[in-house]
């Protein structure tokens, strides 16, 4: 019985790996308890068979099908508690192990006492309960079968067989059910043991993990900074001798009227304005590249709002945006950096002007949820295709003519150092809304 | 005009199209203009030369702009250096200022800039020059 549950036990564990979803009384009750479940009922189905099969007395052979009838419906019982109220599995299983008992010890009455061979589903079920419950319910069980084998014998016309044969059954009843206890209490202990070591090492793994990420991101992003801190280099130094001599040319331009001298004028400008758009992107370059460690002080997020608000309120009006502002005034005082949390707002609200060309309106919000402290920043333009969410933080990811693709990447980075998440939500032509979240207890940035 | 020079000026900068631009644009405005690539050339010419203005790039091969400016510092006080920097931050900002740079202007610049900033440190030296004496 034990090896043949062991064997269950990993068959129906194996099971639960691959289809938790499948029977729905697999997926809430646990694998012991599966297989506990199956295995008495295969013990009991067998005896009413063998019911069947064995002769009966015949002042008991009437009472032989509201036996079997009392049976199922009591197994049916059960297994609609067990499917409705899986978490009182124990109480159900221990409960009808006296029923179960009971049931054992009328088998016996009926097919003639101590003559009778079912005793030995005393056996069964003392063995499996004190696998499954342990030593002390196997004790009881095996106590309980005692008395219930005793009163079978005085019940039933006496044999043959000496008393001795009985109390040697008796003991074996407990002999079993503590010897089995005792092992499975141990065996328990074991995988318990075995199972919180698991649980550790999957921690630690995952924390291994995400510290690995986390490297791995900010290297990226260190070579990326460097990357562009050469580029900018680079680029800037030609552009300032682009720029100088378009404007000398200008000059020369100027002073030479003639009929080619206006369309000269025209080219002259425009590549005049590239320069100007260029120095911009590169601007943004050196920002990423030089993005400073934040100075954490105890600040008012909802103030640093305020007055950023104020600072772009023209520029909105100008691209016919309203501004809403929806802050919590209940926010509590954060430690942050404010010029660089400004900053990492600013990109947000810039990203969402230009999402908006032809108007809109702007939300931008606080609250306190969780401990974090959130900022949202919600347009009314396209929004961005799901497909694309994971990728707007991305380092020079952009849909925009004159987009560097690192707006994004510096707030992002910025929220980072302040060990919070920036995160984006949006449905494809309802606009889009970025959440800034802050943990508040967590003051230090990553060192 | 075109016999006395405005001043004489000293270009120092790595990048060759940069120093031609800056060369050209100062000498029509009527600036004696020399050029060198580093700071060490820039020294060279120094030492057999004087120059009342010197616009300098901040990085460099063998010297950079920095150490330029303390040295020309230590030998001549009175010379004004401007900084014209591609890759300008607050630290060389910083320490240029302490070093006692003219002005300290981020690439690209613009004509209009770099001229008023150069009248202007020449209106200061002479400034400086009347109350020394």
């Amino acid at each position: 019985v034990y090896i043949l549950t062991q064997t269950r036990v990993k068959e129906v564990r194996k099971g639960m790996e691959f289809d938790s979803h499948g029977f729905s009384i697999k997926g809430r009750l646990t694998p012991d308890e599966v297989t506990f479940a199956v295995l008495r009922t295969l013990a009991l189905a067998g005896g009413v068979v063998a019911l069947f099969l064995v002769p009966l007395r015949p002042e008991h052979r009437e009472h032989l099908f509201p036996l079997i009838a009392a049976f199922i419906g009591y197994k049916g019982l059960l297994y609609l508690s067990l499917y409705l109220k899986p978490e009182k599995a124990r109480r159900l299983f221990l409960l009808t192990l006296s029923f179960d008992l009971a049931f054992v010890f009328v088998l016996i009455w009926f097919t003639g006492g101590f003559e009778s061979h079912f005793y030995l589903l005393f056996y069964l079920l003392i063995a499996l309960n004190a696998y499954h419950f342990g030593a002390r319910v196997g004790l009881t069980a095996a106590s309980a079968s005692g008395i219930l084998y005793l009163f079978a014998y005085f019940l039933a016309p006496q044999s043959a067989l000496h008393w001795t044969h009985l109390a040697a059954r008796i003991a074996l009843f407990g002999l079993l059910g503590v010897s089995l206890g005792f092992m499975a209490d141990r065996e328990r202990k074991a995988k318990d043991e075995a199972e919180r070591l698991n649980r550790e090492l999957e921690e630690a793994l995952n924390r291994l993990r995400e510290a690995q990420q986390r490297l791995i991101h900010s290297e990226r992003m260190a070579t990326i900074g460097k990357m562009s801190a050469k580029v900018a280099h680079e680029v800037r130094n030609p552009l300032s001798s682009i720029s100088l001599n378009a404007e000398m040319l200008e000059d020369i331009i100027r002073a030479c009227p003639g009929p080619f001298m206006a369309e000269a004028a025209e080219i002259l400008a425009s590549i005049k304005t590239e320069v100007e758009a260029l120095g911009g992107v590169t601007e943004e370059y050196l920002r990423f590249a030089r993005l400073p460690r934040p100075k954490p002080e105890d600040d008012s997020v909802n103030e640093m709002l305020e007055e950023l608000l104020d600072f772009i309120k023209g520029e909105a009006s100008q691209r016919q945006i309203s501004i809403t502002r929806t802050f919590s005034p209940d926010l509590p005082p954060l430690r942050f950096d404010r010029a660089l949390l400004r900053q990492a707002v600013l990109n947000l609200i810039k990203n969402a002007f230009e999402a908006m060309p032809s108007g809109g309106e702007l939300v931008v919000g606080t609250c306190y949820r969780d401990g974090q402290v959130q900022v949202t920043v919600t347009d009314t333009g396209a929004g961005i295709e799901e497909g694309f969410l994971g990728r707007v933080f991305d380092p020079f990811y952009t849909t925009k003519d004159h987009g560097t693709g690192l707006g994004l990447t510096i707030a992002r980075q910025i929220i980072h150092d302040h060990r919070g998440t920036l995160t984006c939500q949006s449905v494809p032509g309802q606009g889009a809304t970025f959440i800034i979240s802050i943990p508040k207890g967590e003051a230090q940035p990553y060192a | 005009m075109k016999d006395e020079p405005r001043a004489n000026l000293l270009i120092v900068d790595d990048n060759r199209g940069h120093r031609q631009a800056l060369a050209k644009l100062f000498s029509k405005e009527g600036y004696k203009v020399a050029l060198a690539t580093n700071g060490e050339e820039a020294l060279d010419i120094l030492s057999k030369d004087s120059f009342e203005l010197i616009i300098t790039d901040l990085r460099m091969p063998r010297k950079g702009g920095l150490q330029l400016l303390k040295e020309i510092k230590a030998l001549s006080p009175q010379t004004m250096v401007i900084i014209v920097t591609a890759y300008g931050d607050y630290i060389s900002y910083h320490e240029a200022m302490r070093g006692g740079v003219f002005e300290y202007l981020n690439k690209p610049i613009k004509r209009n800039e770099i001229l008023a900033v150069a009248e202007k440190a020449l209106i200061w030296r002479k400034a400086i020059g009347n109350n020394l004496e």
